[in-house]
């Protein structure tokens, strides 16, 4: 069982929120933060050790953190 | 009687050099893979620039290529229109794409092209297949687009596709996920970039393409 919750409050201590939404009955999360003055693997890295089953994919541009996650066995 | 003006004998399909259209869909793209937002192009990004091959081995005989569909994975709340697409579609004689897929005429949207941008990709007959918007309903399955020029496939070479999506805007309540190929036909076939704030005239390669069907 995937802790969103809790995925989302570690990424609020490292940006402001623009986007953190669950869709899809839970298999995608789109997100977007603003602000962030970590990495890209960092942030990678946080998201992917709670999305062990999910496909990510990101972006850091201009301090912007934006991307989805796709679960890997998606019930189409 | 008549039967061959300018060299045509041997193709009895052919008019004016281009097949016939036969109202078929075919699929030509559908093997296993990932869901994904950005293949062939995405809708949570402001711009995005993509790019796939397709060999002949796999499209066959000359055809008359009149639209393509996407395989779109997710109900949606609502549809989407995408403004500022472009299409333009190639011939070729490269069996992949080079590393990263260059492109030029510099300024990002409908002028860029990729012709002379290559040394890897060579490319003949560039033809705009859209230029314009398109629309596409919030249910999944495939998704249709109809071409406003169609592209005249020789039966010989392979073809190469860029979508340039210079939308400026994204929705993040109705951007599609699509499902895509990753298999080995797929191998060195792809290349795609997206950005908010960078206008990508390149993209780099990679080893999958878009569920695809096209009209023929």
């Amino acid at each position: 069982m995937v802790d969103f919750t809790a995925l989302e409050n570690e990424l609020n201590t490292k940006g402001t929120k623009v986007i953190y939404k669950l869709k899809h009955n839970e298999q995608t999360l789109s997100f977007n933060y603003e602000n962030v003055s970590e990495t890209k693997e960092i942030m990678d890295g946080i998201v992917q050790s709670y999305l062990t089953n999910y496909n990510i994919t990101s972006s850091l541009q201009n301090s912007e953190y934006k991307g989805d996650a796709i679960i890997e066995n998606p019930i189409l | 009687m008549i039967l061959s003006i300018n060299g045509i004998l041997n193709y009895p399909n052919l008019v004016g050099g281009c097949a016939s259209v036969t109202g078929t869909t075919t699929t030509y793209i559908n093997g296993a893979g990932t869901v994904l937002s950005y293949v062939p192009y995405t809708g949570y990004y402001n711009y995005s620039i993509g790019f796939w091959l397709m060999t002949a081995a796999e499209l066959g005989a000359a055809k008359q290529f009149t639209g393509l569909l996407l395989e779109k994975a997710y109900n949606e709340p609502s549809g989407i229109t995408q403004l500022n697409q472009t299409i333009k579609v190639y011939h070729t004689t490269a069996t992949e794409l080079p590393g990263t897929v260059n492109t030029s005429g510099g300024v990002f949207g409908s002028a860029l092209t990729l012709t002379g941008a290559n040394a890897a990709l060579p490319v003949t007959d560039e033809t705009v297949v859209l230029d314009s918007s398109w629309y596409q309903t919030a249910a999944s399955g495939w998704k249709d687009l109809t071409f406003s020029n169609n592209f005249c496939y020789n039966g010989t070479d392979n073809i190469v596709f860029m979508w340039i999506n210079n939308d400026g805007a994204y929705d993040i309540s109705n951007y599609p996920f699509w499902d895509t190929d990753s298999t080995s036909a797929s191998t060195n076939k792809g290349a795609y970039q997206y950005s908010d704030s960078v206008k990508p005239l390149s993209a780099p390669r990679m080893n999958v393409r878009p569920h695809l069907q096209l009209k023929h």
